[in-house]
Formats: structure tokens, sequence, C-alpha cells
């Protein structure tokens, strides 16, 4: 009985209702009749209080879900098409439909979403005993993991007393390779211990952890460290950069397109030339108006030293000027990353040649004539 | 990026030392000087040298001694050579410069111009013509800034050298986009006289003409009578017929045109050789007119009909010298292309056809950099960073051949 109680009792509820209001309950199959059986005295006040909202928890559920299911087939009646299968994609696609919004922020839209149900299990048993052995400190998860990382290191150091008494040293192998990867931020972290933390609570754990990671025998316990550790992201390694090709008369070109704002540049740089730049096919640089715009063209090509050493054929379209020079510019550094060496490249990436830039136009706002200026005062 | 200093609130002071600095004598920067040194093939720095052994003048790469355009050719292009002071002063004192450039050759206390492909070309075709046969018309054209009406001005000059009667319109829209005033025609119904410009003009024409007028006495071939007591007899110095349409600015167009009808007798009699160069020709088929305070009078202009009338073929003894431009066309943002046939439009076209045309390209490296060296030279570029290599790679990269270009972007450093 004991056990079968915990067992139902574990499975618990997460519900979202249509709303967006989401309200955390616990609730269990057949827990009434159940707990009718058991004697009263077994139950301490934080079980019965526990159930208590369960119990509460699960009748809103049972009725979110109906309410759901009335305005999905009612939904299924407006748009003409069969009940049966009018899945949840097939509500959301009809609420556009029949409630467009014109609201920038996409929370705000309205929308119709399933009850969402998600498991969780109770953290005390029915006689109100808790399962975790660390749970009155608060922080049971931290400090379990605290724990778990002390013993591996204890355990790592008896292997090292091993390898010493043989007489021997360690291997390079036996430590964790700890350069591909590097440890997860606190979010990460409480995302995988489930449990939130303290700033001063991370930092110890983390130099639990490090100590365990630095140890000489860590590579025994690659598997447990992972779990707390992510893939380093390289990006300059993993750069793809556009290749360099033939064109009819034996002379090399790189290609490249590259956006700024709405303006999209295709600049075409041929080598050994004679820094001959053509726009739009018919143009000089002096299609730029502005010297600013100019000056954003030849940047890439001064950075790198390659002024009137090739030839540059751009292609651009859309917004004004100054975006036009921008993604001509992005475009022309890209394009001349096959051009020159390693150490070169990682100098553009640092001084942000290679880099897209996300600024854009601030929207309009209503009751503003602009993103912020406001209408001219009118006394009325 | 760094070459850029704006001190526009220096450049008065500026100027003030400028002249102060270059009045002496001419300052040769390091650049120019090691060019000079290597510069033995100059083709008229041997003939200096021989006439003065004792002091060979050093000569710039840039630069050539040769001040007579008419001794101008292959040798001597891309670099400047300097327009005597009094013959600039005869010549372009009312006009014929572009307006900044202008106001540089007063900074930089000399006229200095550039020879180069067109002119040749011009001179070429001025020199291989028979001049018993009708008037020849050259049509210059090419891109605003590169170096259209410089051309001009050198043609000008190379006019005056080989003894032409000059009929030289510096700027056709300064009487057909802003003329200083305008007033019914009372001789051609219909149309506007624009007084005061064409009064202008015939000072112009007189400064320019000075020494021919003085030397070849010529003379009237008919009377005219503008007013009861306003009369020319015949056979009277056509300085009288001049004199009087500055007098009387009222009938100042009157005589514009009956002056160049005179002219055209001149030339067909063998009198003169004249030479007709007019700088935005295009802008004197604008539908209308406007005045300096941006009136428009939707009426022909009576200004335009001699100068139209002497760019026709029907005399000879004469070579007419035109250029179009976008930024004559009468409304200059929309004009899309720079081509003869676009900016004449079918009216233009049909007046100058058959013609000459000759294209105004932008700088090639040689002229680029000789114009650079020129600026540096005249302290026009004191960055230390404009005179580096990489300094001037990027202002010839900025600029794209562009001399006005050029210029206003070496007005900062």
């Amino acid at each position: 009985m004991n056990s079968l109680a915990s067992n139902v009792l574990r499975c618990s509820m997460r519900v979202s209702l249509p709303h967006g209001k989401q309200a955390v309950a616990y609730m269990s199959k057949s827990i009434t009749d159940n707990v009718s059986i058991r004697k009263r005295k077994t139950i301490s006040k934080a079980m019965r209080s526990y159930i208590d909202r369960v119990k509460q928890f699960e009748e809103g559920t049972v009725q979110a879900k109906e309410e759901y299911e009335t305005g999905r087939r009612f939904l299924a009646n407006i748009m003409g098409e069969d009940p049966a299968t009018f899945s949840a994609e097939d509500v959301n696609r009809a609420i556009e439909y029949l409630l467009p919004s014109g609201l920038f922020e996409k929370t705000a839209r309205p929308e119709m979403l399933p009850p969402v149900e998600y498991k969780q299990s109770a953290k005390f048993d029915n006689t109100g005993r808790p399962f975790h052995f660390l749970f009155y400190t608060g922080f049971p998860h931290t400090y379990e993991l605290q724990h778990e990382t002390v013993k591996r290191i204890n355990k790592a150091d008896a292997l090292l007393d091993l390898i010493h008494k043989k007489g021997h040293t360690p291997e390079k192998e036996h430590q964790m390779d700890l350069v591909s990867t590097e440890w997860k931020n606190k979010k990460e972290i409480q995302e995988t211990i489930n449990e939130c933390m303290k700033d001063s609570h991370f930092e110890r754990t983390m130099e639990t952890l490090e100590s365990l990671a630095r140890h000489p025998m860590s590579a025994s316990f690659s598997s447990f460290l992972t779990n707390y550790r992510k893939p380093v992201i390289k990006q300059v390694a993993e750069m793809k950069l556009p290749s360099i090709q033939l064109d009819a008369d034996g002379r090399s070109f790189v290609e490249a397109t590259r956006r700024r704002k709405h303006a999209v540049a295709t600049v075409v740089i041929r080598t050994s030339g004679t820094g001959k730049i053509t726009i739009n096919g018919e143009h000089d640089i002096l299609y730029f108006k502005d010297v600013q715009a100019r000056e954003q063209i030849l940047y890439p090509l001064q950075f790198t030293g390659m002024l009137e050493k090739v030839d540059l054929d751009i292609t651009v379209e859309g917004n004004g000027s100054s975006a036009q020079a921008g993604a001509a510019r992005y475009a022309t550094a890209v394009a001349l990353t096959p051009l020159v060496n390693e150490d070169k490249r990682n100098e553009m990436q640092i001084a942000g040649l290679l880099n897209y830039d996300r600024r854009e136009a601030e929207r309009k706002k209503t009751g503003k004539r602009g993103a912020r200026r406001s209408y001219t005062w009118l006394k009325r | 990026m760094a070459l850029r200093i704006l001190h526009n609130e220096l450049f008065s002071h500026h100027v003030g030392v400028m002249q102060r600095l270059l009045s002496s004598e001419r300052v040769l920067s390091s650049a120019a000087r090691t060019a000079a040194a290597l510069d033995t093939s100059n083709p008229d720095g041997g003939e200096a040298s021989n006439k003065k052994t004792a002091q060979p003048k050093i000569v710039a790469s840039f630069r050539t001694q040769e001040s007579n355009p008419t001794k101008h050719k292959e040798s001597h292009l891309s670099r400047y050579y300097t327009v005597p002071g009094d013959i600039s002063k005869t010549l372009f004192q009312y006009g014929g410069l572009p307006k900044a450039y202008e106001k540089l050759c007063h900074i930089f206390t000399e006229t200095a111009i550039m020879v180069r492909k067109p002119y040749l070309e011009v001179t070429n075709c001025i020199e291989s013509v028979d001049f018993s046969k009708p008037a020849v018309r050259i049509v210059l054209y090419g891109k605003p800034g590169h170096g259209k009406s410089m051309t001009l001005a050198h043609v000008v000059h190379y006019g005056y050298s080989a003894g032409f009667m000059l009929v030289h319109v510096p700027w056709v829209n300064t009487f057909m986009r802003r003329c200083k005033d305008a007033s019914p025609s009372e001789s051609k119904p219909g149309m506007m006289d624009v007084p005061i410009d064409a009064a202008a003009w015939l000072v112009q024409f007189r400064t320019q003409n000075q020494h021919l007028l003085k030397t070849l006495n010529l003379k009237t071939s008919k009377p005219y009578q503008y007013g009861p007591r306003d009369i020319i007899e015949q056979g009277e110095p056509i300085d009288a017929l001049i004199e009087f349409g500055i007098g009387r600015a009222k009938y100042a167009c009157d005589v514009v045109e009956a002056l160049l009808r005179e002219i055209k007798g001149f030339s067909n009699s063998g009198l003169v050789k004249t030479m007709v160069v007019i700088d935005g020709f295009n802008g004197l088929f604008a539908p209308n007119l406007k005045t300096q305070r941006r009136k428009i009078l939707e009426a022909k202009c009576t200004l335009a009909l001699p100068f139209l009338e002497i760019t026709q073929f029907d005399w000879c003894n004469g070579v007419v010298i035109l250029s179009v431009d976008q930024l004559a066309h009468h409304d200059m943002f929309k004009a899309e292309s720079n081509l003869p046939l676009y900016l004449l439009g079918k009216e233009g076209w049909e007046h100058i056809d058959p013609f000459i045309p000759i294209m105004v390209d932008k700088y090639d490296t040689a002229e680029m950099n000789s114009s650079l060296d020129f600026y540096i030279d005249r302290r026009w570029i004191q960055h230390p960073g404009g005179q580096t290599e990489a300094g001037r790679a990027e202002l010839r990269s900025l600029c794209a051949g562009n001399g006005f270009e050029l210029m206003n972007l070496c007005a900062p450093l």
C-alpha cells in the first residue's frame, strides 16, 4: 500500500491553461480512494496538504482540458474541417486567421494552447519524510553535486597513490582533455541539476569541479565531468571561406554576398588587378556621393593591403547609401578572406570586419512621428 | 581614414599663410625633388639648361616650362604648365575656369593647367582643319569633374596664342539659368532680353580680343540703328559697336547679334580666324529662362540666338569648340546621361550635326599622380599621411580619377 501510494504520487502534472497562465500542482490517479482506506495516523500534515493541492489541481486540469476540447471542436467547425483530425497546429492556424493581430510582440498575440503536462516527483513519502538526504539543506542537488565531486577527488587521489606506489608517474592520457570543452555557465548548470543556485554556491561548486578536472587522474571521471561541460565553439576555425574560382580568362576571383539592414551586396574580387571598382555594372566608386560610404568600401582593402591590387565588381541593391556601403564592405571583407593568411584573417575578425552588423532601424511607435520623436505640439 | 581633418575655420588663415609661403619661390616637395633629379629627359628642361649653363633650373616632373600651348605635344602629357599671369588675367578675368579651381588659382598664385589627351585631340583637329571649308564643330563630352571646362580653358589659351579671335562663353547657364535681369525684347517680340549678362559678355569679348581689335582695325559693314539717336554708321570701328552695347545695356543683346554677324563676315572675308568656345552648350536649348532669383520665365532668350547662329556651319575661317555637360542641362538633377545625343536633345542634335565628338575621360594613374604632386607642391596637401604612398593610394581610390572630386578631397588635408 505504502509503495503503491508513493508510486502514484510521483506522477504529478504541470498544466498550462489556455490563457497562458501556468499553475503547478500535483495529481494522482484514484488518489482519493487510496487515502480513504489508509489509517489517518500515518499521514503527516505536509502530506495531507500536498494531497489536497493535488486534488484541487486535478479538477482544474480536467476542466481546462474539457474547455480546450470544446474550443478545438468549435474552431474546427468554424473552419469547416473535421473535428476528429483537427490538431493543435490547426488550432493555432485558425486563431491566427480568425483573430489577426498587428501586435509586434509575438507573445502578446492571442493564442490557444492545450494544457501542458509535466511530471515531477514528490520530494517526500507519505509519512512526510523527504527522499533526499540533503532535503533540509534547502539546496539538496547543489550539495549532492559537491559531495559527489569530492568523492571522486578522493578516488582519484587513491588511483594516483597506486601509480606512485608502483613507482610510475601519471601519463598525459590519464588526465581529461579540457581543450575541446569548457564549463557550462550558471544557467546551464542550474538546468542540469534542476535547482536554483546562489552565486556563492555556484562558485564553490565550480571550484570543486575544477579541482577534479585538473587532477592528473581525471580521465576516469570524464563521463561525470562532461555533464557539466559543453563543447567550445571555435568561430574562426569553423568559418567557411568562400572558394577561389577561375574565370574564362584564367583569372582567379572570389565571390561573396552579404547584407546590412535591407541592402544586399554581391562582391566579386578579381586578383592581379589595378584597383578598378565597378558598382552595379556602370558606375565607379563615385556611385556613393558621400565620402564616408566610399571609405567603408575601401577599408577592408586597406586593412589587408590589397588597395590597387585587386579589382572589385560590386552589385548592390536596397536601402540607402550607408547600408549599401556597409553591405559592400562586409561582402568585400568576406571575399578577401581566402586571399589572405590565417593571421590576417584573425585580425580581420578582431577588427569586426567579418561580423554582421545587426543594427537596424528602430520601429515606429504609435503616437510618435518616428521611433522616438513626438509630433509637433499644437496648442488647441 | 584618418587623413581627413576638417579645419574649415582655419581656411582664411591658411590662405594667407599659403600666399606668404608660395610667393617668394616655388617650393618643391621631397618627392618632387627626387623626381626632378631623375628627370633628365624633360623635353623643355633640356633647352632651359642649354641657354643658362651656369644655373639649370630645377623643374619638377609634374611640371613643364612650356607655357605656349601651341607647342604642347605628347611628351607634355599629364604635366602642368603655368598660364602667364597677364594672359591669365586677360582670358579668365571674367570666367572661363571652373569657380572652385579659380579660387585655388588665387591661393596657389598661379594658373596651372594640365596638358591632357583631349586637348591634344582638339588641337590636332584644329591644325588639320582646312579653314577655307565650313566651320568644323568639335564637341567635348564626359562626366562632371573629368575636366571638360579645364580642357576648354586650355583651348582658349591655345586660341589666344595662335591668334584666333575668341568668341568665348565661359558658362552658358550664367545667362540661361541665372540671368541677372530679364526684360521683354523690343526687336524680337515674345522673347526675353538679358541686358546685363549681354553687356558683361561684351566686356569679356573686348578684354579677350583687345590685341586683335587694336591691330586689325575692323569696321562695321552696315549701319545700325537702335534708337532714334542711337545710330552706328557703316565703316565705324567695331569698337564703337561694342562700346555702345556696353554703354546701352538695353540694346546689348541686339549688339551681340550684330557683332557676331560682323565677325562671321570678317572671317568669311579672311580678315581674322575665329575660334568659338562655348562651355555647357546644351544649356542653350533649355525650354525656358530662369533668373538669379529663381523665377522661371516661359520664353526664349535672345542672347542664345547669336551663339546658336555662330555655331552653324554657314561660314568659314573658324572653328567651333563646344562642351555638353550634365550640369548645364535645364534640369540637371534629372539628367541621366552625359552623352551628347541625350544632352542636346532632338533640336540640339539637328543643329549641331555633323560634329567631331571628343570624350574627356577620367584621370589615368599618371595624371592622378601628377595632380597629387602638384597639390603637395602647392602645400594644398599638408597632412603627412597624404604624402605617403598609402595616403596617395587612398586618395586615388576615393576619387576614382575624378579631378574635381580629388580637389574636394584634398581641401581639408
